[in-house]
């Protein structure tokens, strides 16, 4: 592999480091410079396989995991990394995702059957925020995660339709939604949320009537 | 499940519960992983004044990166049946207290080959002397179950194993934590343990929560290390020698559910022996070597191949299933090696865990050191520490964090 730089948001600008050896993602890559060069920079990550939803970054312009973003799949660089959009701030890559968890829908659940049929299984979002990021919409909005959220209940609970619908229905529901679908695009779960959002479209047009 | 009843959040049962005695003491929790979380939140329930310090995000450190098995304790039965128990009644009280970040669906130990199965009558008495209900079942019984499984095995038991969610499940004991009143601080690192007269005084602590990063000093009557396998780095800032052992193991996520159930090689112990689904992935787990330090860890390319092999022995389909990632994660464990570089990675060090009182081993007191253990078993980690706690200060205050149901982790951030 040629060597990749990696130019990362750091304080008011940006740094540059070169890769070290044995870095197959840039998580594993930001794991070295912190480990080494720079012990103070700050980025989130706690499972470091794709399944816990902090370490979400722009990566040249684009909303990736970054531990499940692998270093030979970029350019040489230099990559930039910054830290998402819309979220609060803490410093360099890490963010504070408050705003997405904010808008999740009251006593919305996490676990559903399995592919199997016969088990239970936690949902795909792993509520990453990627999709937030990506959402071109700036009007007051619940945002493409709390509202796939909503439709799952709809989906799954039919004891929580009526509370989905209304959430969907609300101020900051669907009608904010430009379909874009840069939603659908930036999430690492297949979770789909431009659909969702059609979905829950559709299931408030029914209603109606 | 045991019984439990939300936790009335309001301060009416801080009002309420708060034992006058510890209403004014104030304790500091050094390390934001599941240890650090459940203590925050266990000593926050006793009615002490709580501040945990973490130096990166919350469960930054080993927490979020293990294998999310919750274990019933039938890995541990033919090792040491206290641990084994002890994981079998924790799993329940996690389920009854943070059961929406617990994939409950049972484990299956096959037999591969001869020796297995020669092993399965202690395996099984094992399991039930330390109160694991475990049930051997025909091969054909098991392929009905899991279908992935290689039609070689010869027979399986099946034994109440879980997967856990490794960042949410502690999330929710930080949020507990927080709306009794914990402060709970993210970026926050200790630098240095001021000490005065034998006992541990102050932390001195980074705060790189917002820029410009800046010092503060936090005073407290006692101070908690739960480091993990950083806890060494940590003591020696007071001078101390705190026996930890880093032993670091990778692990290797691919993209398919191939089962519901944890998968686990009927066996003494070895490499690559579990396979723990979770959500869209099946996960093999794990290698185990010694360290000198916990830092950036990263997989030897090496283990990819070699636990994928190994996976697949039990479920031949793991081999052709798409990697999704492979990364490393450091055991803490309470002791030390006969040597670094030991040819057993460290497995003779026990995986039970300790409460380190460092004013009986060294003299200096209020400061104590939690470490060892597994994240199935951080609550009863907390509750060891905790009780600790009390004894140092001279307080009584009875643990109740099995007793309420958590909220959900959603609520940290929200
Ligand atoms: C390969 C592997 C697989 C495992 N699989 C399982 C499993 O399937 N099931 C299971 O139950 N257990 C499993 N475990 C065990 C489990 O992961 C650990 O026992 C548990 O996560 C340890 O948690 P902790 O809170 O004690 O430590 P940690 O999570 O490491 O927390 C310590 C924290 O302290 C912080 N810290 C360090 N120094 C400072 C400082 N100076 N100031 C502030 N903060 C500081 C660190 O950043 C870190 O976040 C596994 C472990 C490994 C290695
Ligand atoms: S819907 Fe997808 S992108 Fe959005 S939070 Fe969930 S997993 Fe992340
Ligand atoms: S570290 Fe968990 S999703 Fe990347």
């Amino acid at each position: 592999m040629s060597s990749v730089i990696l130019r990362v948001a750091r304080g008011d600008g940006f740094a540059d480091y070169e890769v070290e050896a044995g870095a197959l993602t840039i998580l594993d890559a930001l794991e070295l410079i912190r480990g080494g060069r720079d012990p103070s920079l700050r980025y989130r990550h706690s499972c470091h396989h794709g399944s816990c939803g902090t370490c979400g970054a722009l990566v040249d312009g684009s909303e990736r995991l970054m531990c499940l973003t692998r270093l030979s799949d970029l350019s040489p660089g230099p990559v930039t990394i910054e830290p998402l959009r819309k979220m609060g701030v803490v410093g360099d890559l890490a963010v504070d995702p408050s705003p997405l968890f904010a808008e999740m829908p009251e006593g919305s659940s996490y676990l559903r059957a399995s592919e199997s049929g016969s088990g239970q299984r936690l949902e795909d979002c792993i509520e990453c925020a990627l999709c937030v990021s990506a959402c071109p919409v700036t009007r007051p909005f619940a945002g493409p995660a709390a509202l796939a959220a909503a439709d799952r209940d709809r989906e799954e609970r039919p004891g929580r339709e009526g509370a989905a619908l209304a959430f969907a229905s609300g101020d900051r529901g669907v009608a904010a939604c430009e379909r874009s679908f840069a939603c659908s695009r930036a999430c690492p779960q297949a979770v789909q949320p431009g659909r969702r959002i059609e979905s829950l479209r559709r299931s408030m047009a029914a209603r109606k009537g | 499940m045991a019984e439990t009843t939300a936790l009335p959040f309001a301060g009416a049962l801080k009002a309420s519960r708060r034992p006058c005695r510890t209403r004014d003491l104030r304790v500091c929790v050094i390390g934001g992983g599941g240890t650090g979380a459940a203590l925050a939140y266990d000593l926050s329930l006793r009615g002490f004044s709580v501040t945990l310090l973490e130096r990166g995000e919350l469960t930054s450190g080993t927490t979020g990166r293990h294998h999310g098995q919750l274990h019933c304790g039938a890995r541990y039965s033919l090792a040491d049946r206290e641990i084994a128990r002890e994981c079998m009644e924790e799993s329940l009280v996690l389920r009854s207290i943070a059961g929406d970040a617990i994939e409950y669906n049972g484990g299956l130990f096959v037999e591969l080959d001869g020796e297995d199965s020669g092993l399965e009558a202690e395996f099984v008495d094992a399991c039930r002397a330390a109160g694991i209900p475990a049930l051997p079942i025909s091969a054909r019984e098991a392929l009905a179950m899991e279908r992935a499984l290689s039609p070689r095995i010869l027979g399986a038991v099946a034994v109440p194993d879980g997967s856990f969610d490794a960042f949410r499940l502690p999330l929710s004991f930080f949020a507990a934590a927080r709306a009794l009143g914990a402060r709970i601080r993210a970026w926050n690192e200790v630098v240095a343990l001021e000490t005065s007269g034998r006992r541990v005084t102050a932390a001195l602590v980074v705060d790189r929560s917002s820029d410009p990063k800046r010092e503060y000093r936090v005073e407290a009557d006692y101070f908690v290390g739960a480091c993990g396998a950083w806890a060494g780095g940590l003591g020696a800032l007071a001078g101390l020698d705190v026996p930890i052992t880093s032993a670091p193991g990778t692990m290797v996520a691919v993209r398919a559910r191939l089962c519901d159930r944890v998968v686990s090689h009927l066996h003494r112990a070895g490499d690559g022996d579990i396979v723990v689904p979770q959500r869209g992935l099946s996960i093999i787990g794990s290698t185990q070597s010694l360290a000198a330090s916990p830092e950036a860890l990263l997989p030897p390319s090496g283990d990819i191949p070699y636990l994928i092999s190994l996976a697949s022995r039990m479920i031949p389909s793991f081999a052709e299933a798409p990697v999704h990632a492979a990364w490393c994660a450091a055991r803490p464990l309470a002791g030390r090696p006969p040597r670094l570089g030991a040819a057993d990675g460290g497995r003779s060090i026990s995986r039970d865990f300790a409460a380190l009182d460092h004013a009986e081993r060294d003299g200096l007191a209020g400061f104590c050191t939690v470490i060892g253990g597994k994240a199935t078993v951080l609550r009863a980690m907390a509750q060891k520490a905790a009780d600790l706690v009390c004894r140092s200060l001279g307080v009584e205050a009875a643990c109740a964090s099995a007793d309420y149901a958590l909220p959900s982790w959603r609520e940290y951030y929200g």
